[in-house]
């Protein structure tokens, strides 16, 4: 499965299992955020480790998201954001619209 | 890349047969044995046809099939009934549920892989015939999102380079805003997403910046800081862009003191090729995507130019490398190679013709505009 799911102190953490993360993904990634956060006040952390490559239309089903989650009272956050695609976050400003964390022991800290 | 093929069938050597024959032609075989299973692994794994036996125990492949065509992710996916029963009803019921055709499980495998490949060949042309009358569409209407022509100031020269993907149109979209003989906007901006779609909502983003563009204008209002929170206010409250968004660059070339102006929205640093020190220098904007909060956070920032200065705007997609298989988006790369060129002192067709070389790796359309002080 490309997404893994569990449960951390009532936070759902999602693990994206995507080498890369682009158009051919970005589609079916955006439904299943809207799958999973159907409840009120959502609370998700998406763990980026395994994704090596990020393209925009991917960055843009993460920004669908997290704007589906900010509007139901909810929060999200990104964790274990590879270096690269750390640096394009940076350099677009991205970093100022996400909550980003190092390691989920953080985010589950700031979320919960 | 190999075509992908999901073959479903209950009886393994069946499979494992035809499994052999046609990754021996070059395609990318997945074997199933059940519905159930050919529905699992679509979830995550779409394919280029799907062939499938009739009689399975559990489920057969009629249900199989209907239930694909009520997937709208799955029902345009290529299906043939594979069947040892050639009866007419069964292949009737088999067509009318928008199977392609069905192969006969006595057909020599020759005359199989015959017929795959004849529908996937059917399949791209009937795909490129659709895009091919789009673009004949677009062209007659006159939909453009990138100018067709080099823009010519008194102290400056806009060049374009933009690069679409496999030939397909994309979200990058470019204007020049001439406002008299003195003001000129340059607008490049990129709409997240790719092909059609990203193309499609291009021409709402370009009109919203023309207009916010000209309003502010008509106010005395010469800020592109201003300019873009004006542009970024209409964004963020229209609903028909609630899940579009886009990056922006704005810059305002005063040609009468040669001093530009610039902004930004979540794009990539400007660069300025100061030709004295032969060294480029980054100008990071501060603005967020455009649209997604009520207040972008946009700043402004003057760019001071002399003769001989280049400026560069460029979109993602021009920053996109490959090495050794492995796809990353790299700015240092590409400045490396934009300075190496720019020191060689050649116009703004060699420089693009050497770094957009077909070596170079490219998953998007990609545009890279040079405003050159003369």
């Amino acid at each position: 499965m490309d997404y893994q799911q569990k449960t951390v102190d009532n936070v759902l953490v999602v693990n994206i299992n995507l080498p890369e993360a682009s158009l051919n993904q970005s589609e079916d990634f955006k439904k299943y955020l809207y799958d999973v956060t159907t409840e009120t006040s959502p609370k998700l952390v998406l763990d980026m480790e395994q994704i090596k490559y990020m393209d925009s239309s991917f960055i843009g089903a993460l920004v669908v998201g997290l704007k589906n989650v900010l509007s139901k009272g909810g929060e999200m956050a990104l964790i274990n954001i590879n270096a690269d695609v750390m640096a394009l976050f940076e350099l677009t400003r991205l970093d100022k619209v996400f909550k980003i964390y190092n390691n989920l022991d953080e985010a589950i800290l700031a979320l919960k | 890349m190999s075509k992908k093929i999901l073959l479903v069938d209950d009886e393994p050597f069946q499979l494992r047969l035809m499994q052999k024959v046609l990754e021996q032609n070059g395609f990318e075989v997945a074997t199933v044995t059940s519905v159930k299973e050919a529905l699992e692994l679509l979830k995550t794994n779409i394919q280029d046809l799907i062939i499938s036996d009739i009689e399975m125990p559990e489920e057969d492949g009629f249900s199989f099939r209907k239930k694909l065509l009520e997937n709208k992710n799955l029902k345009d996916i290529p299906f043939l009934f594979h069947t040892s029963h050639n009866k007419e009803i069964l292949i009737d019921k088999g067509l009318a549920l928008k199977a392609i055709d069905y192969i006969d499980k006595n057909t020599p495998i020759v005359q199989l892989v015959a017929k795959v490949k004849n529908i996937l060949a059917a399949v791209v042309e009937q795909k490129e015939k659709s895009i091919h009358e789009l673009k004949l569409i677009a062209d007659k209407l006159n939909l453009k999102n990138v100018p067709n022509k080099k823009l010519k100031l008194k102290n400056f020269e806009v060049d374009v380079f933009h690069k679409t993907y496999q030939n397909h149109p994309g979200g990058d979209f470019i204007d020049f805003i001439k406002i008299d003989d003195r003001y000129t906007f340059i607008v490049l901006g990129d709409v997240m997403g790719k092909k059609w779609g990203a193309w499609f909502f291009s021409f709402t983003f370009l009109s919203y910046i023309r207009s916010a563009i000209r309003l502010c204008v008509f106010d005395g209002n010469l800020s592109v800081a201003q300019i873009m929170q004006r542009i970024n206010q209409v964004i963020h409250v229209d609903e028909f862009l609630e899940d579009i968004y886009s990056t922006l660059s704005l810059l305002l070339i005063d040609d009468e003191t040669g001093s530009i102006t610039y902004s930004g929205a979540s794009d990539l640093p400007l660069l300025k090729y100061v030709a004295a020190e032969e060294d480029i220098v980054q100008f990071k904007s501060k603005g967020l995507l455009l649209g997604f909060f009520k207040n972008g956070n946009f700043n402004e920032q003057s760019i001071p130019t002399v003769i001989n200065d280049r400026l560069f705007l460029i979109s993602d997609g021009a920053i996109d490398f490959e090495a050794k298989g492995v796809k990353k988006t790299d700015l240092g790369v590409f400045l490396k190679e934009l300075k190496k060129e720019l020191n060689k002192n050649i116009v703004f067709e060699e420089i693009t013709e050497s770094i957009f070389n077909s070596q170079k790796y490219q998953v998007d359309d990609c545009s890279l505009i040079q405003i050159k002080r003369i």
